[in-house]
């Protein structure tokens, strides 16, 4: 009996050996991803999730093209603003349908734009917020009336993939249903895009499969079906992508890519997103409030060795705003590493004898952890008892919304809405955006900065503009509000037979599945 | 004094993997002990540049993500996960047999109302419900505390209600009753005396359990926070460093299977000494 | 009998009220706002105002309580803060996932088991059974998910033969939807590919779930044997000249599973409570995972959900144990 029984489960072993082998199909991308999708709705999602699927699927107006730094037509051809910036005229590309067969024309940039101001959750707030109405004037042709004017960047705003995404108003209408098409949009995507959704198992596949109807035609070199993996352990990613499992593995943790180095097949890429990660200081209440102890601190991190929690791939940040995105300027002065100046600083500011200061971070954010034992295992030298905290997303926000239950040091991300300096300075550092209005965590509040802000939104010289923002960059600076610690890498690797993936780090979770083939 | 060590010579030639585990048990007591003067690195010395470095002399169990001796920091993490574990058991027992004392004395509504609670606490897994509690307090050494005695002591009260139901009617019990002793004195001086061995037994044989179950709480990411060493958020932190860094998770976990087993061996040892009608089967 | 498990269903219905309320309001004191979750960190003050009145959370605690319980009571869970949809449905997605596993574990865990508790006993003193009593202390002595931890190591890693995460391999799709059950749903639909695939999936996070309810259920095998071989129907039997093996699977171990049954029940509870730790070693899409997921987003219905069905499996398998007990064990009158 033991014999058979044994006999039995070397078989068994045998087959599992056989079927763990795999690799991809010649004509199918397989993408490893890491981020949650937890709806499909455009109108809702405003996630890093939904980067991928809506850029596969989903079209906008506009796109922002990293490397020109310049807006580029998609389904819009071209574009007029008027001289006081009210008005926004976009004259549309034709013969453009929709994964239903609906039609693309100026009616369709309406009904999708309308339905997500009126469901105005998420994103809906960067249409909400500056756009007054929408108007037909012909069947290509569409007029954006202005809220506030002029916005300088609203051009960026609309090139946005949270809330541009433009659905088919066929599907729209006729899924209205009682809510607006929510239950529909949450499971279905009809978009213009190239490809389109043909599965969804969730929380662990996506499948896409090519639109025959695509404007842009199949000429040329592209994959015909995408498989949207979601990897809910990251670390076991390298191993598949080396297998060839995967073809593109997304958000490998940069630890792990040693283990890469020099594999035959894998081509290791590391990127800079425009996502920066930072320390906010309590700069109203605590010991915080005095400007010294802020520089004390900000002299007391250990910006070199920082660098080291991302794997050595990035460096320090330069000012608020991250290589590559405009107004990013590398002669801006900052602080560097010196416990000497710190612990002076601490001295006069009264705090000699030793200080105890509370540090948040977010789960979520696992680089926060290594941050804070990092900069904690440095201030025991100079007297400062640093309580390292972790909270959840849901903590995080709830203790920093309330001046009583904010930390004296908060470690958080920031991610763009879209790709303009204002995306960040703003929500970051305008004393209006105080939570929960905005995400001016510090609540630093200088009426200088302010108003250097607000003049940059309406200044349509960009030479001025850059002039305006390199000055709130270097008030913020002084005022130490912040620490500054780096632009956020994040790693796309793949195997060496894919081709013409190019990275953008304003939209840094998303791939230009059109363009990518496999050799 | 002779006599003593002759019977505990006997005792282990007699059951030798109980008095292995109880020597081994008490090896890991002193190591958590004396940690802070062993020759050990700083558990919590930051070197970014020394991160995950595989086992070698200068780090016999290599480095963690930090650059920080694991070593060390498996060493003091025995400090946290045996103190951890003791406070919940004696916190959760001692709560526990209050409760459960009164209810098996008391009867009527008393034990109603107790028997009802102690049936929601066990209706799901503790270990969610100790998530849950832990996510309500924050992280931390005393919430993981709090989370895991308020999961555990419905398990106590039920074993002490039995024991008091049974010493309810003993003669000794009736008779303090008639002659007007008052209830709070019967409890104390006649049924909490006799009740508390086999509550004992049970706590002691619960460590090995309570110390899995920290481990799980903070392996989660619920538990004890940095720079604390602690076996369960070692494991949850290597965890994501599994395919490159094998020893990250190997060396802590093999210190919660070994402590473990100590005390399961030990405690089988203890119990089959303490009761007798369990001595010779298994063996 | 019948008033007997009418009885029990009562107990449990208040038990069940009792563990949503606990659960309520443990849940709802969690530090965070869930309407700001659900509108997005980023979104307005005015978004976040609507959609907490949409989704009633501006009422006290009492009404929106009460309001739970009314929903559950009708069969309505409410609706997930993470995913936006029905807690409902998100169950009916992640329940059979777990369960798939769990019973996985269990039919490991009887497999061989009980075999080796048989062996241990006949065998006894003998190599095999100090092997499986070695083992089997190791097994209950170790956590649940440094065992997954080791397993992926040793043959995801190492010996690259097993897939580590998931339920399926890459680019494959699920059989078509009949229990949730990938094993089931791809034998009823014939699909061998999935089939292979989903129990190559399963055997790591299986095992690892199984390893210390395997240990338990052998012990109690072999001591329930033990004791009945000594009794003296079996030495009636053994005298009359049954082959030994005969005497052993038809009079002794039969009898010797009875009381198992009990323990057989227990470990279901067990394995539902380790599979918590095992889902999310694993990434296994079942509630386990959902649950921490849930709590760390302060998803207070999906929470409540996850609470509900565990707590009613839980109390379900110990329900049927005891009325199964009373129908094999005749000296047991309810």
């Amino acid at each position: 009996m033991r014999i058979r029984f044994a006999c039995c489960l070397v078989a068994l072993l045998g087959v599992l050996a056989v079927s763990a082998i795999a690799s991809t199909p010649a004509d199918t991308l397989v993408v490893g991803v890491v981020e949650e999708v937890t709806t499909l709705d455009p109108a809702i999602d405003y996630t890093f999730g939904s980067g991928p699927l809506f850029r596969a699927a989903y079209e906008r107006l506009v796109t922002f093209n990293t490397t020109s730094g310049k807006i580029e037509p998609q389904l819009a051809l071209s574009w007029e603003v008027s001289e006081d910036g009210k008005f926004y005229t976009f004259h549309l590309r034709q013969g453009v349908t929709f994964h239903d067969g609906a039609a693309f024309n100026a009616a369709a940039v309406k009904t999708a734009y309308d339905r997500v101001m009126a469901i105005n959750e998420g994103p809906a707030w960067m249409l909400t917020s500056y756009v007054d109405s929408i108007d037909v004037l012909d069947d290509a042709t569409v007029r954006f009336t202005m809220k506030t004017y002029p916005f300088v960047p609203f051009l960026r705003v609309l090139s946005s993939y949270w809330g541009m995404c433009i659905a088919s108003p066929t599907a729209i209408t006729q899924n209205a249903g009682d809510d607006m098409g929510k239950t529909f949009f949450r499971n279905h995507i009809v978009g213009t895009g190239p490809y389109k959704l043909v599965e969804w198992v969730e929380g662990q596949q996506m499948v896409f499969e090519r639109f025959d109807g695509y404007w842009g035609g199949w000429a040329g070199n592209h994959v015909k079906r995408i498989v949207l993996r979601k990897v809910l352990d990251t670390t076991t990613m390298s191993l598949l992508l080396e297998r060839g499992d995967l073809d593109i593995a997304y958000g490998i943790p940069l630890d792990e890519l040693t283990s890469l180095n020099g594999k035959p097949g894998v081509v290791i890429g590391v990127h800079d997103t425009f996502t920066t990660n930072m320390i906010a200081m309590n700069t109203v209440k605590g010991p915080l409030a005095d400007v010294r102890v802020r520089r004390a601190l900000s002299y007391s991190f250990d910006y070199a060795s920082a660098m080291e929690v991302f794997a050595g791939y990035t460096s320090p940040l330069i000012g608020q705003i991250p290589t590559g995105m405009p107004g990013h300027d590398e002669t801006l002065p900052h602080y560097l590493f010196n416990l000497d100046v710190a612990k002076q600083l601490l001295e006069e500011a009264g705090y000699g004898g030793g200080l105890t200061l509370e540090y948040t971070w977010v789960t979520e954010e696992p680089e926060g952890r290594r941050i804070g034992v990092l900069w904690q295992d440095a201030l025991r030298k100079i007297g400062v008892d640093l309580k390292v905290i972790e909270v959840t997303v849901a903590g995080h926000w709830d203790r920093v919304s309330n001046i009583e239950t904010m930390p004296d040091l908060a470690n958080y991300r920031w991610g763009i809405d879209y790709p303009d300096p204002s995306s960040i300075l703003v929500p970051l550092y305008h004393g209006d955006s105080v939570p929960p209005a905005g995400y001016n965590l510090s609540r630093f509040a200088d009426p200088r900065v302010n108003a250097v802000l607000d003049e940059s939104g309406k200044e349509a010289d960009e030479t001025k503009r850059l002039q305006l923002l390199a000055e709130a960059q270097s008030l913020l600076l002084t005022g130490a509000s912040n620490i500054w610690i780096t632009a956020v890498p994040v790693t796309v690797c793949m195997r060496s037979n894919v081709q013409g993936y190019v990275f953008e780090p304003a939209a840094f979770s998303s791939f230009n599945f059109y363009d990518i083939y496999k050799q | 004094m002779k006599g003593f060590w002759k019977k505990l010579g006997r005792w282990i030639a007699v059951r030798p993997l109980a008095a292995a585990g109880m020597a081994t048990l008490l090896a890991i007591l002193l190591l958590a002990l004396l940690a802070p003067v062993l020759p050990l690195q700083d558990p919590q010395s930051v070197s970014m540049h020394d991160k995950l470095l595989s086992p070698s002399a200068v780090h016999p169990m290599g480095t963690d993500d930090l650059g920080r001796d694991m070593l060390s920091r498996v060493v003091h993490g025995a400090r946290t996960s045996l103190l951890v574990s003791v406070i919940v058991v004696a916190c959760a027992s001692v709560f526990g047999m209050l409760v459960g004392l009164a209810a098996g004395y008391f009867g009527g509504i008393v034990d109603e109302l107790m028997m009802r609670t102690t049936d929601i606490f066990l209706a799901f897994p503790a270990l969610m419900l100790a998530m849950a509690v832990a996510v309500v307090l924050g992280p931390g050494v005393v919430p993981t505390i709090v989370a895991l005695s308020v999961v555990w002591w419905p398990w106590y009260a039920r074993l002490a209600r039995s024991e008091a139901l049974m010493y309810k009617q003993a003669d000794f019990v009736e008779a303090a009753r008639a002659v007007g002793v008052p209830t709070w004195r019967i409890l104390r001086a006649h049924i909490l005396p006799n009740s508390l061995s086999p509550l004992i037994v049970q706590a002691t044989l619960d460590m090995g359990y309570a110390i899995l179950t920290t481990a799980s709480l903070s392996f989660i990411g619920l538990g004890v926070q940095e720079p604390t060493a602690e076996w369960g958020a070692m494991l949850n932190i290597g965890r994501k460093y599994l395919l490159s860094s094998w020893w990250f998770i190997t060396f802590p976990g093999l210190a919660i299977f070994i402590t473990v087993l100590a005390i399961n061996l030990a405690g089988d040892g203890i119990r089959d000494y303490l009761d007798p009608r369990t001595r010779k089967r298994g063996a | 009998m019948v008033r007997y498990i009418v009885k029990r269903l009562a107990l449990l219905a208040v038990t069940l009220l009792g563990v949503l309320t606990l659960t309520f309001f443990v849940s709802h004191v969690v530090p965070g706002d869930p309407a700001r979750l659900a509108a997005g960190v980023r979104a307005k003050p005015e978004q976040v105002e609507a959609l907490r009145k949409r989704l009633g959370l501006d009422r006290p605690l009492w009404e929106q309580y009460g309001r739970y319980i009314a929903g559950v009571v009708r069969g309505d869970l409410g609706e997930s803060i993470r995913t936006r949809r029905p807690v409902f449905a998100d169950l009916a997605e992640y329940f059979p996932a777990t369960v798939e596993l769990t019973a996985f574990a269990m039919f490991l865990c009887l497999l061989i088991g009980i075999p080796l508790g048989v062996i241990s006993a006949v065998r006894r003193e003998s190599v095999i059974d100090h092997v499986s009593r070695v083992t089997s202390t190791a097994a209950v002595s170790m956590p649940t998910f440094w065992l997954g931890l080791l397993l992926q190591l040793l043959f995801f890693r190492w010996l690259q033969i097993l897939p580590a995460t998931g339920r399926l391999g890459f680019y494959l799709s699920p059989p078509a939807h009949v229990t949730g059950l990938y094993v089931l749903d791809s034998l009823i639909s014939g699909n061998w590919t999935a089939l292979g695939d989903s129990l190559v999936h399963l055997v790591l996070p299986g095992a690892a779930l199984a390893a210390s309810s395997m240990a338990v259920i052998t012990r109690m095998t072999r001591s329930s044997l033990l004791e009945i071989l000594s009794l003296d129907y079996i030495r009636t039997a053994r005298s009359k000249g049954l082959a030994e093996r005969l005497v052993i699977l038809k009079h002794a171990l039969r009898n010797a599973l009875l009381p198992s049954l009990t323990v057989i029940g227990l470990q279901v509870g067990v394995l539902l409570a380790g599979a918590v730790l095992i889902e999310v070693v694993f990434s296994w899409p079942g509630i386990g995972l959902y649950a921490v997921q849930s709590i760390t987003f302060v998803d207070f219905q999906a929470i409540l959900g996850v609470t509900l069905i565990t707590a009613l499996v839980y109390s379900g398998v110990n329900l049927i144990v005891d009325v199964l007990y009373g129908v094999i064990d005749p000296r047991i009158h309810y």
